[in-house]
């Protein structure tokens, strides 16, 4: 039998604000443990919950970021539970009125998912195993934390992984988080199931919690439908479990949970009021949104840009606002796309290049361009003066004067450096006459080496051709 | 005895000091404390305090400044062991201080020392505490009422002018009137709950215990007031309360409903309320009929809603980051030894009942019933305090009771909440004043206002209290 996979994914995402969600502790990865406590995120007796309206901000932004209704009441909810990294024995939460419902992402490869939730709660401490005991660093205890649930929607662990890498790109265009997923500020839980293809049949699903990399979500999710596929091929029974990817092993594992059939007793927040969003402010908060990954997909494919050149400028934010900045500036925007995923991404790979506090204006790349094309700049020369730019910042036109590297376009200046560069390579000038078409190659590459880059390749050639006699 | 406000003005014309005030405090409660078990911590620097606010006593000081007063043992006192009267919290000293203390500190008032409670503030007479009841100043065979039992002790008894106690159902007015003081409980919102150690979060509020309205009125506006900690505190300005005391009853409407002197009340008490009723016309105010015909089922809905709360409340006593930790086998073992170790069997009753109410399947039929419930009763009250100002009916059905009497009965021990509880579900502002005794012992008259009325509450209060003398 052929099966279908069923996929649905709960996105956990720490929002990054000054201070913690309830209390004015700072909100800060990496701190001494324990350093960032107080008596409201330790839950000392008596202590209580005062909300953080940045945090609040930032979470209706994420959810009309993703597309969701805001409720235009909202409320808080305990959900109560035993552990010791939760230090009220309750985490504060959202049941029947979260921020926001009924959302959509558009992924990349298109598809779409439907979002049915996103809630505001608070993030637990963190419990560590160390020398044979238990330790609790409650810094993050109270970190606000958005919930994004999507409805089952993913077909495969491909598009699971797409689909959370949007979750998190939309996330950060609308920088309310820092999203690093190494401090585990953006984790995963998913439910997967499998189904005859072509049927709705509701089969027992796993759950396989607290992923924190986007590789480890594929590959559980890869093994995982294998696994249930092999154990109806068998024509066993999959048992409605959580399970915990065994990364090293690549395997997931059956969990004994925490949350182990657990009834939460969900009861509404008597220490918070509820909260009422107006639709003003919710319209406001709509209205300035920035243009968010999708539309910028949709337009720049739009533009005629290459698939993969609209995937890496749509990637990140300032990326992608540095290319309408260049194109707002005159740039062709072939060739504005052609150098950010060029030159530009490679200067930034090496670190030289920080696309969101550009030295290299984007301005100055459109004037740039404008250069190449007019003939001013030879490509090779256009590049040394971007390096310029980028560590230096400054204009076009003065960097290249200063380096120098203005379009020798003289004939007679270039036709002086071609026969100085024949003379020196008499063996390769021979080769040529003799028809070797790689000198000419060799050769061009000595008359830009001696004038660095500055001449025209085209211009170089026919010089050469005429001096050799061609 | 002396009132808060006499003490302040003996302080005022230097008759008396800060250090003479604590020093007569201390011996009044050498000469009873054994007998009355009032205070579970006495502070042992109260001394010093008194003479360093001697020393350092402003022009105008205001009316609590260097007067030593109580506060009960749930409200977080930086520095000061604060229990809850609980074996899980014998040791626990806090690292601040609740709003409310800080407040009284701000303005020069001097703790004294921590009063006794039933354990959590869950119960009625503070024999539920870990250490031991506390015992009535006029009859010491007789509960004090509870669960601000030693506050109320404390004041009835001479030991401090006035105490600050915590109401959840009851738990100032009721041992107000088995002791023969006035209990105020605030608006639910008029006083910041920051601090004070959770028992239901939507019913919980701080309240005082004084020797007369007035001194009520004095302590009240020092502890009012928004605090940005408690989100359910209200915005509304503080009133001048002795001020609006000032202006007279004479005219006031008030209405005795029925329903609160029915079955159950005891008769004497009954007909002490009729009695204030028609000295209260005498003096001008307006007698109206009011009805409210859900006032039995408050009860119920109150034994639901608290409950459950205080099941998710008690939660963070777990024996992880304060408190004895019981060692088990597994995690599960350690918290089950730990709080059952830790809580006492009342706290375990309420726990076990808010757990069950708020279990999946249990939630609706419960939880939000009772609830439900609750908006009725606060839709009855709205609708009678559009007819009147203030309603009047005794503070408890019977007068106090002896020790041991109701320990293992706890629907009886429930029932002498009967009357104080609806205010409590509706979040109103309510008082108990002492009218005449009953057989030698304090019987209580309640008066409730609506939310945030205390003005007009205390004008009421300050005329009941002068009438029924």
């Amino acid at each position: 039998m052929e099966f279908e996979t069923v996929i649905g994914l709960e996105v956990h995402i720490e929002l990054k604000t000054r201070t913690k969600m309830f209390c004015s502790c700072r909100n800060e990865f990496g701190a001494p443990p324990n350093s960032h406590i107080c008596p409201v995120c330790l839950g000392l007796p008596g202590a209580l919950p005062a909300p953080n309206g940045a945090a609040i901000e930032a979470a209706i932004r994420m959810a009309l970021g993703l597309g969701c209704e805001i409720s235009e009441r909202t409320r808080f909810d305990r959900k109560n539970y035993f552990y010791p990294d939760l230090p009220k024995g309750y985490q504060i939460s959202q049941l029947d009125e979260p921020i926001g419902l009924d959302g959509r992402v558009l992924l990349p490869g298109g598809g779409e998912v439907r979002i049915s939730r996103v809630q505001l709660e608070e993030d637990a401490g963190k419990l560590q195993h160390e020398a044979g005991r238990a330790v609790v660093d409650f810094n993050r205890a109270g970190v606000p934390l958005l919930e994004i649930v999507s409805q089952p929607d993913l077909s495969s662990p491909q598009e699971a992984r797409a689909y959370w890498e949007e979750i998190r790109r939309i996330a950060l265009y609308l920088g309310v988080t820092d999203a690093r997923m190494e401090e585990g500020s953006v984790r995963a839980d998913a439910n997967i199931s499998l189904r005859p293809r072509g049927t709705n049949a509701l089969n027992p699903r796993v759950e396989i919690k607290n992923m924190n990399s986007f590789r480890f979500l594929e590959r559980a999710l890869t093994y995982e439908a294998d696994r249930q596929a092999e154990i109806y091929r068998t024509s066993g029974r999959v048992a409605q479990e959580t399970r915990g990817w065994d990364d090293p092993r690549g395997v997931t594992v059956p969990q004994r949970s925490k949350e182990e059939s657990q009834d939460y007793r969900y009861f509404p927040e008597p220490d918070l009021l509820p909260l009422a969003l107006s639709r003003a402010r919710v319209d406001a908060l709509r209205d300035a949104l920035p243009k968010l990954p999708a539309d910028r997909r949709t337009a720049l494919a739009a533009a005629g840009i290459a698939e993969e050149q609209v995937r890496l400028i749509a990637e990140s934010r300032p990326r992608a606002e540095y290319f309408d900045a260049a194109v707002a500036a005159g740039a062709a925007p072939l060739e504005a796309a052609k150098w950010i995923t060029g030159e530009l991404a490679r200067l930034e790979n090496e670190g030289a290049f920080d696309v969101s506090a550009p030295k290299a204006e984007p301005a100055e790349l459109a004037e740039l361009l404008r250069q190449v094309d007019g003939g001013a700049l030879t490509q090779a020369s256009a590049k040394q003066v971007l390096a310029e730019l980028v560590a230096e910042g400054g204009t076009v036109a003065a960097t290249a004067e200063r380096l120098g590297l203005v379009r020798l376009d003289d004939r007679d200046a270039v036709r002086a450096e071609v026969r100085a560069a024949i003379q020196e390579n008499e063996k390769a000038a021979q080769d040529l006459r003799d028809g070797k078409e790689k000198a000419m190659s060799f050769l061009v590459g000595q008359v830009m080496r001696r004038t660095r880059g500055r001449v025209a390749p085209d211009l170089a050639k026919s010089l050469i051709e005429e001096e050799i006699g061609r | 005895m002396e009132t808060l406000r006499d003490a302040a003005s003996r302080l005022r014309r230097a008759e008396a000091t800060s250090g003479s005030l604590v020093e007569a405090a201390f011996s009044a409660i050498e000469a009873r404390e054994a007998d009355l078990h009032s205070f579970l911590t006495l502070l042992p620097d109260a001394r010093e305090a008194a003479e360093e606010l001697d020393r350092a006593r402003p022009e105008g000081a205001g009316p609590l400044y260097g007067i030593p007063y109580a506060a009960k043992d749930n409200l977080m006192t930086e520095g000061v062991r604060t229990t809850a009267a609980s074996r899980i919290l014998a040791e626990y000293v806090p690292p601040y201080s609740a709003t409310a203390i800080e407040r009284l500190t701000a303005q020069g008032a001097l703790l004294l020392g921590k009063t006794n409670l039933d354990e959590f503030a869950m119960g009625s007479s503070t024999e539920h505490s870990a250490f031991g009841p506390s015992r009535n100043p006029i009859d010491p065979t007789r509960v004090p009422g509870g669960s601000s039992g030693g506050s109320a002790v404390a004041v009835a008894a001479g030991f401090t002018h006035y105490a600050l106690g915590s109401e959840t159902g009851g738990s100032v007015r009721q041992p107000a009137a088995f002791c023969g003081c006035v209990g105020l409980k605030p608006s639910y919102g008029r006083v910041s709950r920051y601090g004070l150690i959770a028992f239901a979060s939507s019913l919980d509020q701080i309240g005082t215990l004084t020797r007369d309205v007035r001194d009520a009125a004095v302590v009240l506006a020092a502890i009012a007031g928004r605090d940005a900690h408690d989100q359910t505190s209200v915005q509304d300005a503080v009133p001048d309360y002795l001020g609006a005391i000032s202006l007279g009853a004479k005219g006031l409407r008030f209405g005795v409903p029925q329903e609160y002197i029915g079955e159950g009340v005891a008769p004497a008490i009954r007909d002490e309320v009729l009695r204030a009723a028609d000295l209260l016309e005498a003096q001008g105010l307006t007698r109206r009929d009011v009805r409210l015909p859900h006032t039995p089922y408050a009860l119920d809905a109150y034994y639901i809603i608290a409950p459950a709360e205080a099941s998710s409340n008690l939660a963070r006593f777990d024996g992880m980051r304060y408190g004895p930790r019981a060692e088990g086998d597994d995690l599960l073992e350690s918290y089950k030894s730990s709080r059952g170790e830790g809580f006492g069997a009342e706290v375990k009753r309420r726990i076990l009942l808010g757990t069950y109410v708020l279990s999946a399947g249990y939630y609706d039929t419960y939880y939000l019933r009772a609830q439900r419930l609750r908006a009725l009763l606060r839709q009855e009250f709205s609708a009678a305090f559009a007819d009147v100002d203030v309603l009047l009916t005794p503070t408890t059905p019977t007068t106090a009771f002896e020790i041991g009497a109701r320990v293992d009965d706890p629907l009886a021990m429930y029932m002498a909440d009967a009357l104080t509880i609806p205010a409590n579900l509706a979040g109103l502002c309510a008082i108990s004043v002492p009218g005449r005794p009953s057989e030698g012992l304090p019987v209580g008259l309640q008066l409730m206002a609506a939310p945030m009325r205390e003005d007009v509450l205390l004008r009421a209060a300050a005329a009941l209290e002068e009438v029924v003398r």
